[in-house]
C-alpha cells in the first residue's frame, strides 16, 4: 500500500509539476509586459516549485529501485534483487524514462538557482529568461507526462531483468550525470541571450552575468566526455577510448561550439566586437545540446525509420526546430542593435587568432554534425544505409585539431589590436624554437620512417591523391602534435615566469609565493593557461596511444610465458569464481621486464557470464553456487564449473542464449618516473575466453604508450576549470559596475 | 571609430583580407571532408538484398542484420563464432573470426564485411554489434524494444 502511495505520488507529482512549469512560462511572460513584481515573482515561486515537485518525484522513483518494486516497468527493466545499491540508484539513469527525469530534475535545480540568484538583480532580462528555461523545462515534463512515463505499473514480477552488465561500471554511472549537467548547463547562457535579445540589451551583460554558468556546463561537458572515453578503454575491452560513434559526438559537438564561445565573449567584452557571432554561438550550442540529447535518447541512431516509430522522436524534433529557427529569426530581428563597436585592424591580433580559432572549432563541430547525420540523410532521400567510419571523422578532423593546438599558444600571446614586431620577437621566438626543437628531434629519431613516408606523401601529391596524401601524412601526426604541444607549454611556462618574476621584482616575495599570488589574483586567466596545458596532455596522449599501439593475441597455457615489446608476460594461474550478478574466470598475469628480468606489477582480468535470472533452472543453480561461495564450501570451484556445463544444456533447451558476456579489463600502468621511457604507458590485457578445466586462456593484449597521458590531461582540465570558475573579487566589481551603468542608461531612456 | 579615419578603400581590403582567409578555411573544410567522404562511405546491405544479388559483395560493402535468436555458436577459442543473420525476410549463415564483442547477443543489430564462401556461408572479417537495449529504439507497436534477456519464457505467476 505503502508503495502504491508512493508511485501515485511520483506520478501526480509530475503533472502537477508540468502545470507549475508551464505557469511559469506564462506568468514570466506576462509579468515582462505588467509593471510591478507580482507576476514575476509568481513565475519565480512556480519554478521553485516544479523543483521541488521534481526531486519528490526522482525521490519516489530511486525509492522503488531501493525497493525492488518489480511492478513499476521501469523498476524491472533496469534493476534486479541481485542488484549491487549503487547501481540499483544509478539505474535510475539506465533508461529512457529515468535518463529525461534526471535531465529535466537538473534543469530545474540550475533555474532554480538562476532565479534565487538573479532574485535583485537582472530585473529586464529575468522574465525572459524565466520564460526560456521555464520553456524548456515544460517540454520535456511534457514527455514525461504523456510519452514516456517512469511509473508505469504492471503485475508484481518476481524478479527485474537488471542493467545491462556493460553500464556496471562506477565511471559509466557518473558518466551519464555529467553530460545532462552539461548539456542543461547551457540552458542558462542561452536564456539570458534570448532574454538580451528581445529586450535589445545586447551589450556584455548577459553573457558576464553567466559566464560561470558557461565555464560550469562546458566543464561538465567535457568531464562528461572524457569520462565516457574513460569508461569506453576500462570497460569495452577493444584497447581504445573513442570511436567516432554518435553518442560520443552528440556530446563532442556542444563542446566545441561552447569552447568557442567561451572564447569569442572575451573578444565582445573587450572590443564590443562579434556581437552577432556570440549570439549565434549560444543558441547554436544550446541547440546542439538539445540535438544530443535527441539524438542519444530518439533511437534515430539504429535507423530513421525506427525514429518514426519512436515516441519521443518527432516531439523532439518539433522542440528542436523551434528552438534553432525562433531563436534565428528573432536574432535577424535585432541586428541593428548587434552592431560592432569596433572592428579587426590586423590579421596579427588577439581579436583575428581567437576569430579564427573560433571558425575551426566550429567548422569542425559542424563537420562532425554532417558526418553524423548524413548516413541519416542518405537513408532518407535514398533508402539505402550508408556509414562514415572514424577513419573518415580522423581524415578530417585532425588537420585542423592541430591547427587549434598552434591558435592555443599564438592566441594568449600576441597582442591586441596588431602585434608589433616586438611582440611577436618577445613572446614566440623561444617557444617557437622549443617546439622546432622537439620536431626536427622526433624526426631524427625515427629518421627512416620519415624519408619513406614523405616519399609516400610526394608521390600521392605528383598523382593528385588527396586522399592518399593524407594517409600518408599520418605518419607525421605524432611528431607534429609533440612539436606544437612543446610550443604551447613553453608559451604557457613564459607567461607563468614572467608574471611572477615581475611579483619577485615588485614586492620582494618567494617565488612560489609570487606564483601562488599571481593565480589567485587572476583565477580566470590563469586558470584557463591551465586548462590549455590541460589539453596538449590530451592531445599527446591521444596521438602516441593512437599512433602507436600494440596488438597481440595468444593463447596460453597456466605457467606459459609471452614476450610482448620489452615486456615479458608470465600466465600465473585462474580461479572460478560467482559473485553478484555474474559467474566466471579470473585470470592472473605477472609483468616482467624483458632485458633484465624485473618484475613490474601484476594484471587481473575476468571473464564473466551473466546468467539470465528469468531461466528458474539457472537462477536456482547459480545462487546455490554463490551460496557455496559465500559458506567457504570446497565445492564452490566445482560447482562454477558445473554452471559452465549447465548454460549450454539449457540454451540448447531455450533456442536462445541465456547469458550474457562481459569482460574485466587487466590494465597495468606504468606511472613511475623511474621508468621514463615507459611513463603513461598502459599494458592491457583482457581474456577472450578462458577454459574452466585446463584454464588454458586466450589473451588479447595491447600495449598503449603514454594513454595515461589523457587521463592526467583531464585532471589538469578539471583542475584549471575550477580555478577559472571560483569567485574573483575584481570580476564581481567589474560586472557590478557595468549592470550599475546599464540601469542607468535604461532608465534615462 | 579609429579605422574610419584610414578612409573606406583601406577598410575594405581589411575586410577583404579577413574575407579571403575566412572563405579560404571553410573552403578547405568542405574540400577536406568531400576528399574524405568519397574514398571512405561505405554502403549497407539488407540481408534480403544481398542473398538477391550476393554478386554485389565487393569492397566497400556491409551487411547489417539482426542476430538470430538461438544461433550463436561460440567456439572455445572466443574467437570463432557462426551465427545466422535475419533482417525478417531472409536469412544468411555467417562465420566470422576476430575479437567477438560483448555486445554481440541474441537480436543483436550486427554489422559484418567479408565475402561469400564457396558453401553458402558469409565468412566475415569484421563484425560489429550494437546491443538492442543501447539506444532504446521503439518497435512498430510503439511498445520500447524488449532487453536481450526479456523474450525468455518468464515463470508463469
Amino acid at each position: 500500500v505503502l508503495r502504491d502511495l508512493t508511485n501515485s505520488i511520483g506520478h501526480w507529482g509530475l503533472f502537477v509539476a508540468l502545470v507549475c512549469a508551464a505557469w511559469s512560462v506564462v506568468a514570466a511572460l506576462l509579468g515582462a509586459r505588467v509593471r510591478g513584481r507580482g507576476l514575476q515573482l509568481s513565475a519565480e515561486r512556480a519554478v521553485l516549485a516544479t523543483f521541488g515537485l521534481l526531486s519528490l518525484a526522482a525521490t519516489c522513483l530511486v525509492s522503488g529501485f531501493l525497493a525492488d518494486d518489480f511492478r513499476l516497468d521501469y523498476v524491472y527493466h533496469y534493476s534486479s534483487s541481485s542488484q549491487p545499491l549503487p547501481y540499483k540508484i544509478g539505474a535510475l539513469w539506465g533508461g529512457q524514462a529515468g535518463s529525461l527525469l534526471l535531465w529535466v530534475l537538473f534543469l530545474s535545480a540550475m533555474s532554480s538557482i538562476m532565479v534565487w540568484t538573479n532574485r535583485r538583480k537582472n530585473r529586464a532580462l529575468m522574465p525572459w529568461a524565466t520564460a526560456v528555461v521555464g520553456a524548456t523545462t515544460t517540454f520535456f515534463l511534457v514527455l514525461l507526462n504523456f510519452i514516456e512515463p517512469p511509473f508505469l505499473t504492471s503485475a508484481m514480477r518476481p524478479d527485474g531483468v537488471g542493467l545491462n552488465p556493460q553500464l556496471k561500471n562506477y565511471w559509466m554511472m557518473i558518466h551519464p550525470p555529467c553530460l545532462y549537467l552539461g548539456y542543461v548547463g547551457f540552458t542558462v547562457p542561452f536564456a539570458f541571450g534570448i532574454a538580451a535579445l528581445v529586450t535589445r540589451r545586447t551589450g556584455d551583460i548577459w553573457f558576464r552575468t553567466t559566464r560561470r554558468w558557461t565555464v560550469f556546463a562546458w566543464f561538465f561537458l567535457g568531464t562528461g566526455i572524457l569520462l565516457g572515453a574513460y569508461w569506453a578503454y576500462i570497460e569495452l575491452g577493444w584497447g581504445g577510448y573513442w570511436a567516432w560513434d554518435p553518442v560520443e559526438n552528440a556530446s563532442l559537438m556542444p563542446w566545441l561550439t561552447g569552447t568557442a564561445f567561451l572564447h569569442s565573449v572575451m573578444i565582445q567584452e573587450r572590443k564590443g566586437m562579434l556581437k552577432v557571432w556570440n549570439a549565434l554561438l549560444v543558441i547554436l550550442t544550446f541547440s546542439l545540446s538539445i540535438f544530443g540529447t535527441f539524438l542519444t535518447r530518439s533511437g534515430i541512431l539504429s535507423s530513421v525509420h525506427s525514429f518514426a516509430t519512436s515516441d519521443i522522436g518527432p516531439a523532439f524534433g518539433v522542440f528542436l526546430a523551434l528552438v534553432f529557427f525562433g531563436s534565428l529569426l528573432l536574432l535577424v530581428s535585432r541586428l541593428d542593435s548587434l552592431r560592432t563597436e569596433h572592428r579587426l585592424e590586423s590579421l596579427l591580433s588577439r581579436e583575428s587568432s581567437f576569430l579564427f580559432n573560433n571558425l575551426i572549432l566550429v567548422g569542425m563541430a559542424i563537420t562532425v554534425l554532417f558526418l553524423t547525420t548524413f548516413p541519416l540523410l542518405s537513408e532518407l532521400a535514398t533508402g539505402r544505409k550508408v556509414t562514415m567510419g572514424p577513419p573518415i571523422f580522423n581524415l578530417v578532423n585532425i588537420p585542423w585539431a592541430l591547427l587549434l593546438l598552434t591558435l592555443v599558444g599564438i592566441g594568449p600571446m600576441i597582442a591586441w589590436r596588431k602585434a608589433s614586431r616586438e611582440n611577436l620577437l618577445r613572446s614566440f621566438v623561444l617557444p617557437g624554437l622549443v617546439g622546432t626543437w622537439v620536431l626536427v628531434l622526433l624526426l631524427i629519431l625515427d629518421a627512416r620512417a620519415y624519408v619513406a613516408a614523405s616519399g609516400a606523401v610526394l608521390t600521392a601529391v605528383s598523382r593528385l591523391d588527396v586522399q592518399a596524401a593524407f594517409s600518408a601524412l599520418k605518419t607525421f601526426y605524432p611528431a607534429i602534435t609533440f612539436g606544437l604541444g612543446a610550443f604551447v607549454l613553453a608559451t604557457v611556462t613564459i607567461e607563468f615566469w614572467r608574471g611572477a618574476r615581475v611579483r619577485v621584482l615588485n614586492y620582494g616575495e618567494s617565488a612560489g609565493m609570487a606564483l601562488g599570488r599571481l593565480v589567485w589574483r587572476n583565477k580566470r586567466r590563469y586558470g584557463g593557461y591551465i586548462v590549455h596545458v590541460g589539453i596538449v596532455l590530451v592531445f599527446f596522449g591521444v596521438a602516441a596511444s593512437g599512433a602507436y599501439q600494440i596488438e597481440t593475441v595468444r593463447e596460453l597455457a597456466p605457467g606459459e610465458p609471452l614476450q610482448v615489446e620489452d615486456y615479458l608476460m608470465r600466465y600465473d594461474g585462474y580461479r572460478l569464481v560467482a559473485h553478484d550478478d555474474y559467474f566466471g574466470a579470473e585470470a592472473t598475469l605477472s609483468l616482467f621486464e624483458a632485458a633484465t628480468g624485473k618484475p613490474i606489477g601484476q594484471i587481473e582480468t575476468e571473464q564473466r557470464f551473466h546468467p539470465n535470472m528469468m531461466v528458474p533452472e539457472l537462477r536456482e543453480a547459480f545462487q546455490h553456487v554463490k551460496a557455496l561461495g559465500a559458506s567457504k564450501s570446497p565445492q564452490y570451484g566445482d560447482g562454477v564449473a558445473a554452471l559452465y556445463r549447465l548454460v549450454p544444456l539449457l540454451e540448447r533447451q531455450a533456442g536462445r542464449e541465456v547469458k550474457t558476456l562481459s569482460t574485466e579489463v587487466g590494465i597495468h600502468s606504468s606511472m613511475s618516473p623511474l621508468a621514463a621511457s615507459r611513463f603513461g604507458e598502459d599494458v592491457y590485457v583482457i581474456p577472450l575466453a578462458i577454459d574452466p578445466a585446463t584454464g588454458r586462456a586466450n589473451f588479447r593484449v595491447f600495449v598503449n604508450p603514454m594513454v595515461n597521458f589523457l587521463w592526467l590531461g583531464g585532471l589538469v582540465f578539471v583542475l584549471g576549470a575550477h580555478l577559472a570558475v571560483l569567485p574573483d573579487a575584481r570580476e564581481r566589481r567589474r560586472l557590478d559596475a557595468a549592470m550599475a551603468l546599464e540601469e542607468r542608461s535604461v532608465a534615462v531612456a | 571609430m579609429p579605422t574610419r579615419q584610414e578612409g573606406p578603400i583601406a577598410v575594405d581590403r581589411k575586410r577583404l583580407k579577413f574575407l579571403v582567409l575566412g572563405c579560404g578555411i571553410v573552403a578547405t573544410m568542405g574540400g577536406l571532408l568531400i576528399v574524405a567522404m568519397s574514398g571512405g562511405a561505405t554502403y549497407y546491405l539488407t540481408v534480403a538484398e544481398f542473398v538477391a544479388h550476393p554478386e554485389r559483395s565487393a569492397a566497400g560493402l556491409r551487411i547489417n542484420g539482426k542476430v538470430d535468436t538461438g544461433s550463436i555458436v561460440r567456439a572455445a577459442s572466443g574467437q570463432d563464432v557462426t551465427f545466422v543473420m535475419t533482417d525478417g525476410t531472409a536469412t544468411l549463415p555467417i562465420r566470422y573470426h576476430g575479437i567477438v564483442p560483448d555486445t554481440f547477443v541474441d537480436e543483436a543489430d550486427v554489422v559484418v564485411e567479408g565475402q561469400l564462401a564457396a558453401d553458402g556461408t558469409f565468412e566475415a572479417h569484421t563484425l560489429l554489434a550494437k546491443c538492442p537495449s543501447k539506444y532504446e529504439a521503439a518497435l512498430e507497436d510503439g511498445q520500447p524494444m524488449p532487453d536481450h534477456t526479456d523474450l525468455v519464457p518468464r515463470p508463469s505467476n
